[in-house]
């Protein structure tokens, strides 16, 4: 399955059904992580049910230090 | 001094720290304890997924205020993206807000910066905009319901200190929400004098962190901004034209 996960296509050899398992796929730890699918922010309450497809376009993002 | 309350919430340290480019998430975490800053910054960026940001493990979100700021955003739209995704990513629904559009100066945007902040506002964020010190500027964004105004003392890292003193004066003068000194102060006696101004709290990141002790360094700013403070409310006096003897005038030798 294909994604492009912060502009980078990604292979997974297998299928990513949603927000929750595509994170464990990439081993983050969703605490602090926000998480944009094809432009529309997911709330972490809605991981589990929201249906990650083949080319969809994500964004992963967290905190680093700045001013 | 008055006591600083934010959003209704009493910030007891007008030292607010920055927590970019510290050499070490480890100095990070005791400048910021040794700084005794309840309200930190932090950025958001993509995960990197084969080298993650050590710093976030090294800021306790229970201890501090974690305040994200949208830099990188270069208009109103990037930088509401950002809030809305530091606030999914947090819960936190604080955001500094930053549009800096020019990446010379990284002066802030004041156009967009407003626009943004009324978006943000009516999405229930308590926004404290980063701004040039305009002090129009400043009442406007009081007006749409920021929580602060922000106003640059020089230009971001360039520890310069307090060059735009006389347009944070008026800002302080006008304002009826807290006015944060951010950006530009390289030294102790350039938070010590934003506060002698009369500003409610500074915000320093790069003057502490690139130092070369920069737990030495943050130690020095809490020092300085408490003495200011402590100046402040000891009632200081006012300013002459001319020499008042502090010795008597009488009894002088023959």
């Amino acid at each position: 399955m294909k994604l492009k996960i912060n502009g980078e296509i990604r292979e997974f050899d297998r299928d990513i059904k949603n927000v929750s398992e595509l994170l464990e796929a990439l081993k983050i730890n969703s605490r602090f992580v926000a998480v944009e699918l094809n432009g529309r922010v997911i709330y972490k309450e809605h991981f589990e049910h929201t249906l990650v497809k083949e080319n969809d376009k994500v964004e992963v993002v967290s905190f680093v230090g700045g001013g | 001094m008055k006591p600083l309350i934010i959003a209704g919430r009493e910030i007891k340290s007008r030292l607010f720290l920055g927590t970019g480019k510290f050499p070490s998430p480890k100095v990070m975490a005791e400048a910021l304890e040794v700084s005794g800053a309840e309200i930190v910054t932090v950025a958001l960026r993509r995960v990197s997924f084969d080298s993650p940001d050590p710093t976030l493990s090294a800021i306790d979100f229970d201890k501090y205020l974690v305040l994200p700021n949208t830099s990188g955003a270069k208009d109103a739209e990037e930088a509401v993206r950002l809030a809305r995704l530091a606030r999914a990513a947090s819960g936190i629904n604080w955001v500094k807000l930053e549009v800096t559009p020019d990446p010379v100066y990284l002066l802030p945007d004041p156009f967009e910066t407003l626009k943004a902040a009324e978006m943000l506002v009516k999405e229930g964020f308590v926004v404290l905009p980063y701004i040039h010190a305009d002090p129009v500027l400043a009442k406007r964004l009081e007006d749409v319901g920021c929580a602060t105004v922000m106003p640059l003392a020089a230009p971001i890292g360039s520890a310069r200190g307090m060059k735009t003193e006389e347009f944070v004066r008026i800002i302080i003068e006008q304002a009826n929400v807290p006015v944060v000194v951010d950006a530009g102060l390289g030294l102790p006696s350039h938070a010590a004098k934003a506060i002698e101004l009369g500003a409610d709290a500074v915000l320093v990141n790069t003057a502490i962190a690139s130092a070369e002790d920069p737990v030495k360094m943050a130690k020095a700013f809490r020092l300085a901004v408490e003495s200011a403070v402590l100046g402040m409310d000891a009632g200081p006096i006012e300013e002459q034209e001319k020499a008042v003897a502090s010795s008597p005038l009488t009894g002088f030798l023959d």
